[in-house]
């Protein structure tokens, strides 16, 4: 018998296995061969003991590699000679899996997010049955998992078992009467009244067409749950929804006034997340020879695919929100703070600069501007007096622009380089 | 004892001559495999939370302890992955019931696809961010792999089943890497749960890792190179979401990581150059 410090020499040990791999006492153990076996004769038995090694964790690392069971599965079907024929034995031997289970309360966390992610991935006639029903007494809020892949990150699985019924319908059917289809509508208006999942329910209500943001239940519960714009707010910034974004954003924009309250923050966070920008002004107008921008108070969501959304309130919603935008609660600086202030961003530009704009180093404005932004910045540069304004948005003060004179030079260099030329005009940087 | 089971014994004797600065942590490490998870007789089956629990401290540790790499010329290194370790390790912004949708790989996939419109994007929200795996490195190549991404996964090691149908490839500047020195020569520790790993020469000075190429007939022999990163900046990073249907596969039927025709040529190839 080897060991781990003496491995075999010369001699190479396959005269001791055969080619199925068997332990020394003939019975086959190792994971290789039992999936050998699946892939080369694949039979609806095989694939029910396969899927009992996948819930159980008997295939963890394989989940590990793959993501999730459905990967996993998809990989055994790549594998086989007859791919077709495998997948139907698997769908039957999957939808006799699901027929057999019981859910119930005390299942093991481990193996019920096993069993949702093969629903939800292969979406069994049997499986919406099991789960529903098993909702008319029962929950799952209590369960957390942990994936296979993550760290830190942790899975509420009844959330995870409404987003498996959601995989039978991410639209209505073309029959709506059907009954497994109102079950679903059910499950989800019982879940509008739980804080955890709203945002999950009128999303998906929404996007069935089943609940309106002009509704007074979606209305409440997003105020007072304002977390759950965490939910509502992504599907609504995809394209497929363009057309009726512009309303129903709008709509939840102004339920989130005023700008200083913790639903507009979290409004904008979720936009910010997704690439997008919540633009509150836009064209520039020349004051006393001065370029500044000019604030126009309708805001207009700017998305990371180039997209625009006007966010179009009423006459009410927009004086309440120019008139939250002039006095937002933050004292304006006094003429002290404001050197403080104007002294502290001053240094942030210089730093910025100095450490991203270098020779061969790709140089974007872009980032500068979001970083400003993030601080409540903009700057204002008038090329011809080498003159330039930090304006606070929130206060509209300004400060002066005081740089050192290279990194003044470099800001506008970028400022005014056509976007091919500045590599070129990076390299005479002045030193 | 089963196939996988002497291709770790063969790793470790090959490990212990080739690394000898290692061999201490070896030997702790081959403890704990025989006393905690000693069922199948080696580490190629534990699951993440295990392997979390067996390496996560060490290799944190070895910061200090691994050769920095030399890295080549080119612009890029890059990285395959699946949907959920991009997803999840990047702490990609996604709303919760997306991070629970119970089939990542499709839905949450399908997402990214769409925004990506097959270019390669940043990582919206990265900066500030770190992407790391266990033990908080991630293992790169200077392969350019969106180029026949099969035959490149294979070269560096991976086995066809590792190539998951809707993957994510990841991609970090060479010069960012430089900068912030992140990048080091794998050590037989880092791979130590791995069953393909090619050890190499400490006494050598390597400048990178050396993945075992599976790509080519015949025996198996020394691929592309690779690369330990430490925690990196996710603003540094873009990605590309590649689809690998089945039929880009079909010619590599006996490259999944059971097969046993794969761990024979393994076996053989641990065999060899543990006489050297």
């Amino acid at each position: 018998m080897t060991d781990d410090k003496n491995p075999p020499q010369g001699e190479k040990p396959h005269d001791e296995m055969n080619d199925d791999d068997y332990s020394i006492e003939g019975v086959a153990e190792d994971t290789a061969a039992v999936i050998t076996e699946l892939i080369e004769s694949p039979s609806v038995t095989l694939w029910k003991l396969e899927l009992q090694h996948v819930v159980n964790g008997g295939r963890d690392e394989q989940l590990f590699r793959a993501g999730n069971a459905g990967a996993y599965i998809r990989t055994l079907w790549a594998e086989m000679g007859d791919e077709a024929d495998a997948r139907a034995m698997f769908h039957e031997a999957l939808n006799e899996f699901i027929q057999e289970w019981t859910p119930w309360a005390g299942e093991n966390a481990s193996v019920l997010s096993n069993i949702l992610s093969l629903i939800g991935a292969f979406t069994p006639p049997v499986g919406f049955t099991k789960i529903a029903g098993y909702f008319t007494y029962g929950d799952w809020s209590h369960l957390k998992a942990v994936p296979h892949v993550g760290m830190g990150v942790e899975l509420d699985l009844q959330l995870k078992a409404l987003a498996t019924l959601r995989s039978y319908y991410r639209v209505a059917p073309v029959d709506d009467s059907k009954a497994a289809f109102k079950t679903y509508l059910r499950i989800l208006r019982q879940n509008l009244a739980r804080p955890q999942y709203f945002g999950f329910a009128a999303s998906q209500l929404l996007a069935l067409g089943q609940i309106k943001t002009d509704d007074a239940i979606f209305a409440e519960g997003l105020k007072r749950w304002p977390h759950s714009l965490h939910e509502i707010i992504p599907p609504l910034l995809s394209p497929h929804y363009r057309e009726t974004a512009q309303y129903d954003l709008g709509k939840i924009y102004s339920y989130c006034m005023p700008v200083e309250s913790q639903a507009f923050r979290i409004f904008e966070e979720v936009v910010q997340s997704r690439g997008g920008v919540i633009s509150r002004d836009s064209q520039p107008v020349i004051r006393d020879g001065i370029v500044d921008d000019y604030w126009e108070p309708e805001p207009i969501i700017l998305l990371a695919d180039g997209g625009k959304i006007e966010v179009n309130l009423s006459h009410e919603q927009m004086i309440e929100y120019v008139e939250s935008r002039e006095t937002t609660g933050v004292s304006q600086f006094g003429a002290e703070m404001l050197a403080e202030q104007g002294k502290r961003i001053n240094e942030f530009i210089t730093q910025y600069i100095d450490t991203h704009w270098y020779s061969g180093h790709e140089i974007s404005l872009k980032p500068l501007r979001e970083e400003l932004y993030v601080r409540g910045v903009k700057l204002q540069i008038n090329r011809d007096m080498g003159l330039g304004y930090i304006h606070f948005l929130e206060t509209n003060q300004t400060a002066p622009l005081e740089l050192p004179k290279a990194t003044f030079d470099t800001l506008l260099g970028v400022l005014y380089t056509p976007k091919r030329n500045i590599h070129k005009r990076m390299l005479y940087k002045v030193a | 004892m089963t196939r996988k089971h002497y291709i770790y014994c063969y790793r470790s004797g090959c490990g212990r001559r080739r690394q000898p600065t290692h061999v201490s942590s070896l030997d702790a490490l081959e403890l704990a495999v025989r006393n905690k998870f000693g069922g199948k007789g080696h580490p190629y089956g534990l699951k993440y939370p295990e392997k979390q629990e067996l390496l996560g401290a060490l290799l944190e540790g070895l910061a200090g302890a691994r050769r920095a790499a030399e890295l080549p010329d080119s612009d890029y290194l890059y990285r395959i992955c699946n949907v959920e370790d991009f997803i999840y390790n990047t702490q990609y912004p996604l709303s919760l019931s997306d991070l629970n949708e119970p089939d990542l790989s499709t839905k949450v996939w399908g997402i990214l696809h769409t925004e990506s419109n097959g270019q390669w994007r940043p990582v919206p929200g990265g900066s500030g961010k770190q992407y790391a795996g266990c033990g908080k490195i991630s293992w790169w190549t200077d392969l350019p792999l969106p180029l026949d991404i099969v035959t490149s996964g294979l070269k560096i090691g991976m086995c066809t089943n590792w190539l998951i149908d809707r993957s994510i490839l990841m991609r970090c500047k060479v010069s960012h890497i430089r900068a912030s020195r992140l990048a080091y020569v794998p050590t037989i520790l880092d791979a130590f749960c791995q069953m393909i790993f090619h050890p190499r020469h400490e006494s050598k000075n390597p400048s990178s890792g050396t993945a075992i190429d599976l790509s080519r007939p015949g025996p198996l022999s020394t691929g592309a190179s690779e690369f330990i990163l430490y925690p990196i900046d996710c603003g540094q990073l873009e990605f590309l979401p590649i689809s690998i249907p089945s039929d880009m596969k079909k010619d590599y039927k006996e490259h999944h990581d059971n097969h046993q025709k794969l761990l024979g040529k393994l076996l053989d190839y641990y065999a060899d150059i543990s006489a050297s």
